[in-house]
């Protein structure tokens, strides 16, 4: 027996060292990530959508600065630096504390069950020494003292002269109350390196990391056939799906719509009817010309989903968006 | 060795084989995906050729002809012609030409724009109102379509020829109408002899090569519309190949915008044809942090496009010496003086999609402004962006090569037009050019490009010009340029010596001259040598950037990069105008642009070593 104890001793070398390859996480700070790519064909979204009641609720402290909803959060930056809350008659009346500017621009916002504001930045106007480094983080707003702070560092985003992109936008997920969130740093003309970050709220831990596909919004929804992230392309004119299966995004890509206008990428996504989707979209080429220029309006395009057809069309409105 | 100990051995070697093999699966997977660029197989074409050729051709001539003793007589509109109309369409014509609401734009400060009937059909349902449809019922309706070429103006009308009334009048502000035979006609004609659809194609192509029938409706309200230019997409297509070239027609400009080889097939065939995009792309793929070798006249040039810091010219030689390591505009600051105000804005202030940057001065002024980079069309930070390729032109004494980069809405107010140019001369010598073509916010603005000359002699000492001679400069400095003489500095190393002649207007091109600062630093890799994202303020004027590079460092037998400064005020006085733009109704009632441009930058002359 003693002779064949080499082969045992082999045989449980390799073993370990095969399993802890095999399970060894993708990232030294210890995340558990499933690395995904998109495929480049993605099949056809042929459902409607089931219009869930939603988590969200306005921070808490409004009613102690004596702010009465309806709120409007203004994250247009043309008026005020980061963050500002509209309300009053017309919107005409804004709080905006000072420290609200403190991490420079805000690109996109979600809010949670408990009134918590959560956003992610965008470059604006001019690269600045600190620009690059505040796309890494996302941002939240405390739902009773109103401050804001950084909620989260993702060290593996990496703007550049290049891309000064860096996390673009995040969504809430009422239903394991968590974030969605995306990257597209390091992506350049020829290659789509960005990164859809699946984050628990609670232990701020990534649980997966989808990677290889631009996004440049998110928005969890849920249909009859399960639970899809939709998500605004950002190389291509067009609406895509993703399912979410038991929490964890599948590299399983559907177009739900294509954009009429082929140099519009979507930015907003805003389902109000199982069958209505309102988009917001803009010209983007990963440039600040997008974010910057005076006019570039944001395009509002209708999404209709055809019963008979079993598809999404969408058809432009004549509305445009400052 | 055992047999066990073999075989022990032996799964060892096959696990470590696995583990290598996985973790480098892993790890390539980790390292993101390429995913080719589906535009990667597509062929951009942009002209090259001059685009005064187009007028020569007959049809174009006609139409131009046509369309001056129009706008002559005093016709709102260039009107279809007879033998294209039936009866009813004349009277239509006729009763248009007459409606002052049909008309109202015929006319825009004072003078008569390009307003053409493109065509008059029987009304669609899909255009008229119930009330308009009760109308019509019984009688027949017509709608006309004009366009105004001056104001990118879509004006219809639905005309009752029967009882010789205009029944409604819309207009359609930035849209284009389906065109007219005419326009059609014109546009095949420009294609057909555009010299780089010939060039493509091979042969010399004829009418009946076109695809046309679908480019109608398909350009109608379509992306594939030049914002302000109406355009069109007569199509070649090569069945064999299965692949068509896509021509892009301005009639507008009257020019071959563009062009494009793509596949065939419902699936594959270009949605897009935007000259825009098509540019973009095009610059993208041949110029963008890609190296052009350019060899000419004894010049061995690289070239690219930078995110940020414009055009760059890398790994100069001349007749086999080098000259340049790098040179390139990293930045212009754009600053406007204004007095009596009180104080900045306390948030922040935006003009054109820029953030403004406010600065007090000593004397109660304010400037304000902001800083321009030019870049990259995609993937990059700049905001003033590349219009077209690098351009190579020749001089009577050398070459230059140019690159334009503008604001999209140039020559609207608040947005620039630069050129990034340098010339290169059959003796060696070599000058950097900074021009400004308008139109900016307002008059009272200052200028200043910031130029980084980084030379390649090898071993090198900067020298300013002195009453005695040549003055050596030790260490880093940062100096106003005066020049009384031709040569204010010289750069000498191992390989040559470069003296420099400031531009005071002497250079022919109506320059008021440079008045720059010069900046002498020693050479460090993260000061410019890769890309600069911001480089100084805009508007505090005794700052211009590069200062925070000098900082006393040796000089001698080093390796030195130049900064040259210049300053810039712009004149927007009648008869005076610099660095200035401004639009215009033309002759044939288009939308012209005048341009007064400022040019500055240094002249780099070989020297013998040791010139006194």
């Amino acid at each position: 027996m003693k002779r064949w104890a080499p082969v045992v001793v082999a045989l449980i070398v390799v073993g370990i060292g095969i399993g802890t390859v095999v399970y060894e996480p993708s990232e030294k700070q210890g995340i558990e990530a499933k690395i995904e790519t998109t495929k480049e064909t993605p099949k056809v979204f042929d459902m409607p959508l089931a219009i869930t009641k939603r988590c969200a609720r306005l921070p808490k402290f409004l009613s102690k600065a004596g702010i009465v909803p309806p709120v409007v959060i203004d994250l247009s930056q043309r008026h005020y630096k980061g963050v500002a809350l509209l309300f009053g008659r017309g919107f005409a009346k804004a709080y905006h504390p000072k420290q609200w500017e403190q991490y420079g621009y805000m690109g996109t916002y979600t809010l949670d069950e408990n009134g918590t504001l959560y956003m992610a930045p965008t470059p604006y106007i001019s690269i600045e020494p600190t620009t690059f480094n505040l796309q890494k983080k996302i941002y939240t707003i405390d739902t009773l003292t109103g401050r804001l702070k950084v909620f989260m560092t993702l060290d593996d985003i990496r703007p550049s002269a290049d891309n000064p992109y860096g996390i673009i936008s995040v969504a809430y997920d009422c239903d394991d109350r968590s974030l969605w969130v995306s990257a597209i740093d390091r992506s350049d003309y020829a290659h789509s390196r960005g990164r859809i970050y699946h984050i628990d709220v609670a232990t701020k831990r990534i649980l997966q990391r989808f990677e290889g596909y631009d996004a440049l919004t998110l928005l969890p929804v849920k249909t009859s056939e399960g639970k899809y992230l939709l998500t605004g392309d950002a190389k291509q004119a067009r609406l895509v799906a993703f399912p979410i299966v038991k929490g964890v995004l599948r590299n399983d890509p559907y177009t739900v719509a294509t954009l009429n206008d082929p140099l519009l990428r979507v930015r907003k996504i805003k389902p109000y009817a199982p069958t209505r989707i309102k988009i917001e979209a803009f010209r983007f080429a990963y440039t600040l010309v997008a974010q910057s220029q005076a006019g570039s309006v944001r395009k509002i395009v209708e999404g209709r989903y055809d019963t008979r057809d079993r598809r999404w069309y969408v058809s432009d409105s004549k509305k445009t968006k400052p | 060795m055992t047999k066990e100990n073999k075989l022990a051995l032996a799964i060892v070697v096959a696990g470590a084989v696995f583990i290598a093999g996985y973790r480098y699966y892993k790890h390539s997977r980790l390292q993101m995906h390429s995913v080719p660029s589906p535009q990667a197989k597509e062929e951009i074409v942009l002209p090259r050729f001059d685009s005064s050729v187009y007028r020569r051709i007959p049809e174009v001539r006609r139409y131009l002809d046509a369309l001056k003793r129009s706008i002559s007589a005093g016709e709102p509109f260039l009107p279809l012609p007879d033998e294209a109309l039936d009866e009813k369409q004349r009277i239509v014509q006729k009763l248009l030409m007459r409606d002052k609401r049909f008309n109202a734009d015929a006319v825009v400060d004072g003078k008569r724009t390009h307003n053409e009937m493109m065509r008059i059909v029987p009304a669609i349902r899909s255009v008229l109102d119930d009330a308009l449809a009760k109308r019509c019922k019984n009688t027949r309706c017509y709608q006309a379509e004009k366009y105004n070429f001056a104001t990118n103006t879509t004006v219809r009308a639905i005309v009752d020829p029967g009882n010789a009334e205009v029944l409604r009048v819309e207009r359609y502000a930035q849209m284009q109408p389906d065109i007219s035979k005419r326009l059609q006609h014109i546009a095949e004609a420009i294609a057909l002899q555009a010299p780089e659809v010939r060039e493509k194609l091979g042969f010399v192509p004829k009418r009946k090569d076109i695809t046309m029938a679908n480019v109608r409706g398909s350009m109608k309200e379509s992306p594939c519309e030049d914002t302000t230019h109406l355009c069109v997409a007569p199509t070649f297509a090569d069945q064999r190949k299965g692949r068509a070239l896509w021509a892009v027609v301005d009639l507008t400009a009257l020019r071959l915008a563009a062009a494009k080889w793509a596949p065939l097939g419902k699936t594959t065939t270009p949605a897009c044809i935007d000259e825009r995009v098509l540019q973009n792309r095009y610059i993208m793929e041949h110029f963008c942090n890609k190296d052009t070798v350019l060899e000419k006249d004894g010049w061995h040039i690289v070239y690219r496009l930078t995110g940020s810091d414009g055009l760059e010219i890398r790994q100069v030689f001349f007749h086999g010496k080098a000259v340049l390591r790098s040179a390139k505009i990293v930045d212009w600051h754009v600053a406007y003086a204004q007095t009596g105000a009180t104080r900045a804005p306390d948030t922040p202030v935006y003009v054109e999609g820029r953030r403004v940057e406010f600065v007090k001065t000593d004397d109660d002024r304010y400037l304000f402004g902001y800083n321009d980079a030019m870049g990259c069309p995609m993937f990059s930070t700049s905001v003033v962006l590349p219009f077209g390729a690098p351009q190579i032109r020749d001089l009577p004494n050398g070459f230059a090569l140019i690159q334009d980069f503008r604001n999209p809405k140039w020559p609207m107010a608040c947005n620039y037009r630069y050129e990034n140019r340098f010339e290169f001369y059959l003796d060696g010598s070599f000058r950097i050019i900074g021009t400004n073509k308008g139109r900016g916010c307002a008059s009272h603005a200052i200028y200043r490009p910031v130029m980084r000359i980084d030379f390649a002699l090898n071993k090198e000492r900067f020298y300013r010009k002195v009453p005695e001679g040549w003055h050596r400069i030790a260490k880093e400095i940062s100096e106003r340029v005066e020049a009384s003489e031709r040569f204010a500095y010289k750069i000498e190393g191992e390989s040559g010596a470069y003296a420099l002649e400031p531009n005071h207007g002497q250079f022919g091109d109506h320059s008021r001259g440079d008045h720059a600062t010069i900046f002498v630093t020693r050479f460090h890799k993260n000061e410019g040598d890769e890309d600069f994202l911001t480089l100084g303020s805009c508007c505090k004027l005794e700052e211009d950037g590069p200062e925070r590079f000098v900082n006393d460092e040796n000089l001698s037998d080093t390796d030195i990069v130049v900064w040259y400064v210049p300053r810039i005020r712009n004149d927007d006085r009648p008869g005076h105008e610099y660095c200035w733009a401004d639009s215009y109704i033309d002759e044939e009632g288009n939308l012209g642009v005048k341009v007064w441009p400022c040019s500055v930058g240094p002249k780099f002359v070989p020297i013998e070593k040791g010139t006194k």
